[in-house]
């Protein structure tokens, strides 16, 4: 069986959650990944932030209730927002209920969660040990990489 | 887990020449080697440990396309990385070994320098992993930017935990350290003949300083001197140990002292006795400068080579 433990990716740069919006946007982009873990101060795993949490938050609440934003000819609207909260601390950003994979899971399973939950990257962890990310990439190269059985 | 910190890591490019000569182009033959490894000593050691079976996690700072791509290298090998990704691109260490003349011509770039609020960040994530951590192993430079008193900074913080914290840089870096009381202070002698503002070279100087830096870090249970490979000096308060290696074939110097402290910690926690840890380590050392790659390929040598190395113990 193809297990989350062999494809995971090992990286566990992590956030607390009085990290700023600007520094978890920044690991985001120079680590060319979608989401960045929170650790609490005991080591503990609690929740992550992710880049699509971040563009949602950014777009203020009445333009939510407007079902079709393709109107807005200008960018700026969203990103003023943003720009207002790059140095908040990311507490109220945080995914607390963000589902997560265990290092022992099937990739068949990991594949199931990261779609019934519309995500392109899951958190593994295991017993509140954060040890790092499967993402769609790594769901095909169980069937792409011949190396590993 | 072993936490390793590579501050100024690098990518090493190491080229094997037949012969190597200044104002002329060489077009690498099929006999010639080319090759682009991770690099820094914090993750050379890492490097090692994991292939003797430990499991390690290594940190500092890198970044851009060669900071990819060291990271790629090191998960590759299953170890686990959390480097700080900073603006500005990891450097790229330069070797040209010489088959012919026997010599060894490095260039070693400085690092890029790194921001402040990088600094400040490094040491959140770093306490987080220390909850992971039963050792650290601080090894190598300080890129531009990051001041000596980023090491003191991470050896109070495994002191709060009470994880073992070994220290391997050069005497520049080592003043600093003073009072801080790291496990074992392992001074990085290969460009300096200069300790704590006197000479220190051979035998007699190293166990003096030694025992000099134990008075002053009372916490601090070996100073370890290895830069000449011919007489290993590891100094401790009540006792010296010299350990020489038998029939010594160098080949390759590059690496030698990280793999010494791979050996040493990979010993240490197999939890053998003293001395048994202290020959391992050299044993770890003698199989590195005897093997062409910068790095230990077939680790079971260590085992085999460990009786060529023959103890001398000072009072």
């Amino acid at each position: 069986m193809n297990q989350v433990k062999d494809y995971m990716y090992k990286d566990i740069t992590s956030v607390n959650e009085t990290t700023t919006l600007r520094r978890a946007i920044r690991i985001m982009r120079l680590h060319r990944i979608d989401a960045v873990a929170v650790v609490d101060k005991t080591g503990k795993y609690a929740g992550c932030i992710s880049a699509q949490e971040v563009i949602n938050a950014s777009v203020p609440d009445y333009i939510k209730s407007i079902y079709n934003t393709s109107f807005m000819s200008r960018i700026d609207q969203i990103t003023a927002h943003l720009t207002n909260m790059l140095d908040d601390p990311i507490t109220h950003l945080i995914n607390k209920k963000c589902p997560s994979l265990s290092p022992t899971d099937s990739m068949a399973y990991a594949a199931d969660l990261l779609s019934r939950n519309k995500k392109t990257i899951l958190p593994v962890v295991e017993e509140g040990i954060f040890l790092g990310w499967v993402s769609k990439i790594d769901i095909l190269s169980v069937v792409s990489d011949k190396q590993k059985t | 887990m072993i936490l390793t910190v590579t501050l100024n890591p690098a990518i090493d490019k190491v080229l094997v020449l037949n012969q190597f000569k200044v104002h002329k182009l060489h077009r690498l033959k099929s006999s010639e080697l080319s090759m682009i490894l991770p690099g820094g000593k914090g993750v050379n050691v890492a490097l090692t440990l994991k292939l003797l079976g430990n499991e390690v996690i290594t940190t500092g700072f890198t970044g851009g396309y060669t900071g990819h791509l060291l990271c790629d290298q090191l998960r590759e090998r299953g170890i686990t990385t959390s480097f700080v990704f900073t603006e500005g691109i990891t450097r790229t260490n330069t070797s040209i070994l010489d088959l012919k003349n026997e010599t060894l011509t490095e260039i070693n770039d400085f690092g890029k320098e790194i921001e402040h609020d990088d600094v400040t960040f490094f040491l959140d994530n770093y306490s987080r992993l220390l909850h992971r951590a039963r050792m650290v192993v601080i090894a190598g430079s300080l890129p531009r930017g990051v001041n000596d008193d980023v090491h003191l900074s991470m050896i109070d913080k495994a002191r709060e935990m009470d994880i073992k914290v070994i220290v391997h840089t050069s005497p520049d870096h080592l003043d600093a350290l003073f009072d801080s009381s790291p496990f074992i202070i392992y001074p990085d002698m290969r460009s300096y003949h200069k300790l704590m503002g006197q000479p220190c070279d051979g035998i007699k100087q190293f166990v003096n300083v030694g025992k000099e830096i134990l008075n002053r870090n009372k916490k601090t249970e070996y100073v370890i001197f290895t830069h000449r490979i011919e007489n290993v000096v590891v100094v401790k308060r009540s006792k010296s140990y010299i350990l020489r290696p038998e029939n010594l074939k160098i080949v390759n110097m590059l690496g030698y002292g990280d793999a010494y402290l791979a050996g040493f910690v990979h010993a240490y926690h197999t939890g053998k006795p003293e001395i048994d840890i202290l020959k391992y380590a050299s044993s770890a050392g003698l199989t590195n400068v005897e093997n062409l790659y910068k790095d230990i390929r077939d680790v079971s040598l260590i085992d085999k080579n460990i009786d060529r190395i023959k103890v001398e113990v000072l009072a």
